[in-house]
């Protein structure tokens, strides 16, 4: 056999250390052996109702396993059975899965041909999942034993929450109004600095007009002060959302009443024209199907049911003519991207 | 908001035949997607019905939009027109200015905003009216200090890339 020479060694050697090197680096990567940096995997379903689901069995001792509604209610949304929940946070918590399941039950029964990808659909259940966190961010600030930053958290575990039974028969007991006061069903969270500079700094004279008129409507017909709980955000958010139908209506029927104009005259389409002041035969064009204001209507009736199902529950508020008053009023919705975000954690 | 419009030839009848699209763009408040409803047209009596709610791709690809119109006339004198119109208008909010950094910027705070634009040119010969893109360029906007503030883009027959850059400074910073 022929001997190997100093060349064919070096070669050898250095496929073997290109080898061995990298084998090395990874045996005994310092990271991979401390026990301390192992992920601890997040627990987003509870074994309580991982252990309902068919085929999986979880064995738990029988201390923690939840005995009230209320810690069933806790369990779902927080994956935790929390004793140190106190009542007003259960209550809080409570009304802010009842608010979800009316958003959702009302999108269903306005829309229910409508194909899941209707970008109605779509924004309705947005709204809900922006009014459960407003809620919850406004539960974290007047209750400190909740996360302030389980928000997200806590709207998953929401929305699979609305479908397993007992859950929204225990948030239904939880959040049941107690004998309060018109515009005292939640505990009072003294706006923070966030919502403060949000009111107060910043806008148009024309938008703190129009907070000024819903400020002045609540006061006159709730007894209590609206900025002391979440009714004054309620109110604006309402307000601003049924302005935008109002004004994505009137954009539409002004456009079909221009481009009926500019055929009729033989004209091309103007910029400047379509955004030009309001006439009276904008209104009500001739040439519109009535399902065009339809669906506006099926728009305004959505927020209304949504935001009176909140005023009743959330601040004990069932006045018919409460509703309709706040209708009436008006506010840009300049303002809807600071007012409708909580804040980031 | 953007819509198509016109005539497009006749019916057997002699009778013309309209067309027409309009969609209204609604954003998700969480999101930020954009979401479509269309809007159609009856062909013989030009009456415009609400027709889907489904989301629904404007345009390009990049989901520009633009303040433009556009009419095409293939054949003069022949019942064929095409019209095109596309506007709409931002909501800005200017607040929470940090004055820092190795040169903060001095006081009054003025805040701009800047996109890239490209123009946009329909040949109408083709049938099938494609569109030719020109080059692109760039458009400060004076915003002020701080506030919410609706802008019109001052220029027209462009579209506009998103997202805008906003900053806070001098005019010739960006």
């Amino acid at each position: 056999m022929k001997q190997a020479t100093n060349k064919q060694w070096f070669w050898i050697g250095l496929v073997l250390a290109l080898l061995l090197i990298p084998l090395a680096m990874w045996r005994w990567n310092p990271e991979r052996a401390s026990p301390d940096n192992v992920p601890v995997p997040v627990r987003l379903r509870t074994p309580q109702s991982a252990a309902q689901a068919p085929g999986i069995s979880v064995s738990e001792p029988s201390s923690v396993r939840p005995e009230t509604a209320q810690d069933r209610l806790a369990e779902a949304l927080l994956g935790q059975s929390d004793t140190a929940l106190g009542p007003e946070a259960r209550r809080l918590l409570g009304q802010a899965l009842l608010s979800l399941e009316n958003v959702h039950g009302t999108v269903r029964r306005f829309y229910a041909g409508a194909s899941p990808r209707s970008s109605s659909v779509t924004v309705f259940h947005g709204y809900g999942r922006v009014l459960f966190m407003n809620d919850y961010t406004y539960a974290a600030r007047a209750c400190p034993e909740l996360d302030p930053q389980g928000a997200g958290i806590a709207y998953t575990n929401a929305l699979a929450a609305l479908d397993e039974p007992g859950v929204l028969e225990a948030a239904r007991e939880t959040a049941t109004p107690s004998d309060l006061p018109a515009g005292a069903g939640r505990l009072a969270a003294p706006m923070t600095d966030m919502y403060t500079k949000a009111f107060t700094g910043g806008l148009p004279a024309e938008t703190t007009q129009c907070y000024s008129n819903v400020l002045a409507m609540l006061r006159s017909s709730v007894p209590t002060d609206p900025l002391s709980t979440d009714l004054f955000n309620d109110a604006i958010i309402y307000a601003m959302s049924k302005t935008e139908v109002d004004e994505m209506e009137a954009e539409s029927m002004r456009f079909f009443s221009r481009v009926a104009r500019w055929e009729a005259k033989g004209q091309r389409p103007s910029l400047n024209e379509l955004e030009g002041p309001v006439q009276p035969a904008d209104l009500t064009p001739p040439n519109v199907h009535a399902s065009i204001p339809e669906q506006y209507v099926r728009m305004r009736a959505v927020y209304r049911e949504i935001f009176g199902y909140r005023f009743a529950l959330n601040h004990g508020i069932t006045d018919v003519g409460f509703m309709d008053a706040l209708s009436t009023l008006t506010v840009p919705a300049t303002a809807l991207w600071i007012h409708i975000q909580p804040p980031e954690p | 908001m953007w819509a198509a419009y016109g005539l497009y030839g006749t019916h057997d009848d002699g009778s013309p035949y309209f067309f027409g699209m309009k969609l209204i763009v609604r954003r998700d408040p969480v999101t930020g997607n954009v979401h479509y409803r269309t809007s159609g047209r009856d062909s013989r009596t030009a009456e415009w019905y609400f027709q889907h709610d489904d989301p629904f791709v404007v345009g390009d690809t990049k989901g520009r939009m633009a303040r433009m119109t556009t009419t095409c006339v293939p054949t003069p004198g022949a019942p064929y027109v095409y019209n095109i119109i596309e506007n709409f208008s931002l909501t800005v909010w200017t607040a929470s200015i940090i004055k820092s950094g190795y040169f903060p910027p001095a006081a009054p705070y003025e805040s701009y905003l800047k996109s890239d634009v490209e123009s946009e040119k329909y040949n109408c010969d083709d049938t099938d009216y494609t569109a030719s893109f020109g080059t692109a360029r760039s458009h400060t906007i004076y915003l002020g200090d701080s506030g919410i503030q609706n802008v019109t883009m001052p220029i027209v027959q462009r579209k506009y890339a998103f997202p805008m850059l906003q900053w806070v400074g001098k005019w010739s910073d960006y």
